[in-house]
């Protein structure tokens, strides 16, 4: 009878990393990121009142009656909008020069007047609460899920009343964009991994490690998750490696705060995703997979150029007004003010992490599979 | 193309005369090559630069193994239409720019008139290959003839040449392995194989392919009708890495694995079983065993409990094991002892394709043991069967396959089959259909015990241990394997040379390599009675 678990053999097989504090019985249990998205809450219309933000085609017609076009012509420009989707529409040259009519609105933004973004008004968010300040917290959410109060998520409130950023119920919660890219995303970037040191996720102390694979993950017959029990090489690059402390209780793993760094791909996310800050609630699944969400402060001109790095395709296909989500990043940011100019540069934020059960082991041992020779002695 | 066909007719002809003698036919045999075998000739004889192509009509399995059903398939014309796509390919390869130089043995005088001389030097040297045999006059003759008439009207040697090609890979000669006998000079009275038909027997047996120049010079000399002269080459045979090939085909055939192109698993419910699964899975039972069986010359027996195995990544997700292994390629890896997972048929490929789709069966996987490793035959239900119960795995008063089997079994019609496969899968109830470890079955515990043959047994890997002890385990692989080499299911009074083998195997501490030594060099590989009926043949399918 096998009376060995997974995660025992992670241990050994990984030498994961035991952190003092941790319970004398510890044990290691590593996952694969499945799915990584802005965790945006759901409540209907009670979130929007003022509506949802405009769809491309009629924001750019805004922008075209801004700009001085004749109706008959803006007409004719987005007749069959968007096309073929290749750049040759009419209307492309037009947008991506809508601010002084010669510089790529996309970098420079402030060509352009702020058009307003609709934000959400609701009094639900996923998150943390960052700054400390409870419900005293001025913007202060509440969270659906552990009631705490003064929840800080402004990224959430910003891109809430967009179409491609609205989540949903149930099985519809990932958003239509933030899912979209995180599909494309992992296929194309090393797998994030996580593991959790505990004794047998009893009430305690634990250890979060966040790494990042030296390979991309490996779906399943489904299409749409990641495979269970694969192994996974860990990335000795440091600047993807993070351990942060936390204490399950009643079966929820919390972090303190703490900062987290995740390297990522320049496909809708920045390159590099730090969070300042950050806190992790996760909980184990009754199948084994592990889900949770990490909330924490990020760059919000890193945000902006993931965004905005995509030019009009993002803008068309997924009604995303750079110039608009510029302008309220910057009004909208909440922390880490700029010494000089006294202006936020850093905005708060959720994400959901859904992670399924695998293995790790060192990038050592994944060399001596290859070579027979261990990377710590390759000159 | 008509020449062909009528030829191919009188070899059909005398496939179902074997087939209609039943099994007590002993004559010489006519076995359509398997897709494999016909891969591996073409590439044998071109070189791996020809690609063969194309999907050919399935074998049938017959007495347990596709081996013995070559001798009881035929050609459709469907068929037809497939193997002469795939000779048309084939010989616009061999004669392209790129491969004339090296493939052909001779350059033509004109290059758009025909060259008696140098297709009947190409002809005879690769018709040599294909046919396993050299030709006769007048088969190089009507090869020579078609690509003279063909070069003629094409205007192009080359095009002429690969038309003469392409009439000889759909010849019956070469698709079928058409045996011949004659008077055996040491037993007056009796007969044996010609000696082409012995090196093709040899060849086929221990490489799963035809025989090689040296093969085939022992057989034209005759050295290979000496009792030296076949010890010499079996020895030469089974040194040669192609064995390899040989008892891969030989163990594919066994555990039936031409299923597991077909074999699927409900993606919902198990979600890790992908295709590339099931292509590993093969491959690690394969490698499993050649390195047990021809690196460590180990114990046949032994492949019912070894602990070394090769995995991918991919496998190890589904072992839920870790397996780091060069860009997801193959690993070694060695199991605890007494883990579940030991021995070859607790590997994927023996536990996902004896399951349905949804579900385990331990009917269908104790089933498959009696009948591929201890040779027992076990009745098909009858048609009237209830699987209502069987089937429920929602049933809340039947939460384990156990628990349903037992509510099955209590039909009276079904008891008895149960009772000879149940106790052998109830104890592989610790995997799921897709081959994974489990412990419970909505819920509750799985109680793996079981009973082979008065053995009992509480799990999995007590089944293994009696799988390992039976005699019956090694006894069966001398009379599959015995059969295989033969190319049909043996007859009863055969039982006393698989008895001999038997004994001999034992002695040789039960190493493979051993057993098919004594198979090749046996007399009894070679002895044929000639069927009756052979008189009522035209004279070509006699010969």
């Amino acid at each position: 009878m096998r009376v060995f678990r997974q995660g025992l053999r992670v241990l050994v097989a990984a030498g994961a990393l035991l952190v003092a504090g941790a319970a004398a019985a510890a044990e290691s249990k590593s996952f694969v990121v499945n799915w990584f998205y802005m965790n945006n809450y759901y409540g209907g219309d009670v979130d929007c009142p003022e509506g949802l933000n405009p769809s491309s085609i009629d924001f750019y017609r805004r922008e075209m009656v801004r700009l001085g076009y004749p109706k008959a012509e803006i007409d004719k420009i987005l007749d069959g909008y968007p096309g073929a989707g290749d750049g040759r529409g009419p209307w492309v040259a037009i947008v991506v020069k809508r601010g002084n009519g010669k510089d790529d609105v996309y970098e420079n933004p402030t060509t352009a007047p702020d058009p307003g973004l609709k934000v959400v008004q609701g009094r639900y968010a996923y998150g943390f609460n960052l700054d400390g300040r409870g419900a005293a917290s001025p913007k202060g959410f509440e969270d659906p899920e552990t009631g705490e109060k003064g929840v800080n998520n402004e990224l959430y409130r910003l891109v809430g009343c967009i179409k491609s950023y609205r989540g949903g119920e149930g099985a519809a919660k990932r958003a239509a964009y933030p899912d979209y890219i995180w599909d494309v995303l992992r296929d194309r970037m090393p797998a994030w991994l996580v593991t959790v040191t505990s004794d047998n996720w009893k009430d305690g102390p634990a250890t979060v490690t966040f790494d990042r694979a030296l390979k991309t993950v490996v779906r399943d017959a489904s299409g749409a998750n990641v495979r269970l029990n694969m192994t996974y090489a860990i990335d000795p690059d440091p600047r993807g490696h993070n351990v942060v402390q936390g204490t399950i209780k009643n079966g929820v793993l919390t972090t303190d705060p703490a900062n987290i760094n995740f390297i990522a791909d320049a496909f809708g996310l920045t390159p590099d995703l730090h969070f300042t800050k950050a806190r992790v609630r996760l909980k184990m699944n009754a199948d084994g997979t592990l889900s949770g969400v990490l909330g924490g402060y990020q760059a919000w001109a890193a945000f902006y150029w993931g965004n905005a790095g995509r030019a009009w395709t993002g803008e068309y296909l997924h009604s995303q007004d750079a110039v608009a989500i510029y302008y309220a990043l910057k009004r909208m940011a909440d922390a880490n003010p700029d010494p000089k100019t006294g202006e936020n540069r850093d905005i708060s934020s959720a994400y959901a992490i859904e992670a399924i059960p695998a293995f790790t082991v060192s990038a050592d041992d994944a060399m001596k599979a290859r070579t027979g020779v261990r990377a710590s002695r390759v000159p | 193309m008509r020449i062909s066909v009528s030829v191919l007719s009188a070899a059909l002809l005398a496939a179902s005369v074997a087939a209609a003698a039943g099994d007590a036919y002993r004559g010489p045999l006519t076995l359509r090559l398997s897709t494999a075998q016909y891969r591996q000739i073409i590439g044998d004889v071109f070189g791996p630069t020809i690609k063969a192509g194309g999907r050919f009509e399935p074998d049938i399995r017959y007495k347990g193994l596709l081996q013995v059903g070559a001798g009881r398939v035929s050609v459709t014309a469907s068929g037809i239409e497939q193997y002469d796509a795939s000779a048309r390919k084939i010989a616009e390869q061999v004669v392209s720019k790129e491969n004339r130089d090296t493939l052909i043995p001779c350059k033509p005088q004109s290059a758009d008139a025909p060259d008696d001389a140098c297709a009947r030097a190409f002809f005879a040297a690769t018709g040599r290959l294909l046919y396993r045999r050299p030709l006769q006059a007048d088969e190089l003759d009507r090869r020579v003839a078609i690509a003279a008439a063909s070069t003629k009207t094409m205007k192009d040697f080359y095009t002429g040449l690969a038309t003469g090609l392409s009439t000889m890979l759909v010849a019956p000669n070469f698709l079928f392995r058409q045996e011949n006998a004659e008077p055996d000079p040491a037993h007056p009275g009796q007969y044996r194989l010609d000696v082409y038909s012995k090196a093709a027997k040899l060849s086929f047996f221990l490489w799963n392919a035809g025989p090689d120049a040296k093969l085939l010079a022992a057989a034209e000399s005759g050295e290979l009708n000496t009792p030296k002269g076949l010890a010499k080459q079996v020895d030469r045979l089974l040194a040669s890495p192609r064995l390899e090939a040989g008892v891969r085909a030989y163990f594919s055939d066994m555990f039936g694995f031409n299923e597991l192109a077909y074999l699927g698993k409900d993606a919902a419910l198990y979600p890790n079983f992908t295709v590339q699964v099931t292509a590993d899975a093969q491959e690690q039972t394969l490698r499993t065993l050649i390195d047990l069986l021809l690196n460590q010359k180990g114990d046949y027996r032994d492949l019912f409990t070894v602990r070394k195995t090769f995995l991918t990544p991919i496998l190890g997700s589904v072992y839920g094991v870790p397996v780091v292994a060069p860009d997801g390629g193959w690993t070694p890896y060695t199991y605890p002892e007494n883990d579940p997972h030991s021995g070859v048929t607790m590997q994927v490929s023996f536990l996902a394709l004896h399951s349905h789709p949804g579900r385990t069966s331990p009917t269908l996987r104790g089933k498959a043991l009696r009948e591929m490793v201890l040779c027992q035959r076990v009745p098909d239900p009858p048609g009237n069967v209830n699987f209502t119960v069987v089937q429920d795995t929602a049933n809340p008063l039947y939460k384990t396959a156990r628990e349903r089997l037992n509510a099955h079994a209590t039909e009276a019609m079904c008891t008895g089959c149960h009772k000879i496969t149940d106790p052998m899968g109830l104890a592989m109830e610790n995997f799921d259909t897709a081959g994974s470890f489990r412990q419970h079955e909505n819920g509750v515990a799985i109680d793996a015990r079981g009973e082979l043959d008065g053995v009992k047994f509480s799990d999995g890997p007590g089944l293994n241990r009696a799988l390992h002890d039976s005699p019956r385990t090694p006894a069966c692989l001398v009379e599959r394997l015995t059969a295989y080499a033969k190319g049909r299911a043996l007859v009863p009074d055969e039982s006393t040379v698989t008895k001999g083998f038997e004994l001999d195997f034992a002695a040789a501490k039960y190493r493979l390599p051993d057993l098919m030594r004594k198979i090749a060099t046996s007399d009894a590989l070679y002895a044929v009675t000639p069927p009756q009926v052979a008189n009522a043949l035209p004279t070509e399918i006699a010969k």
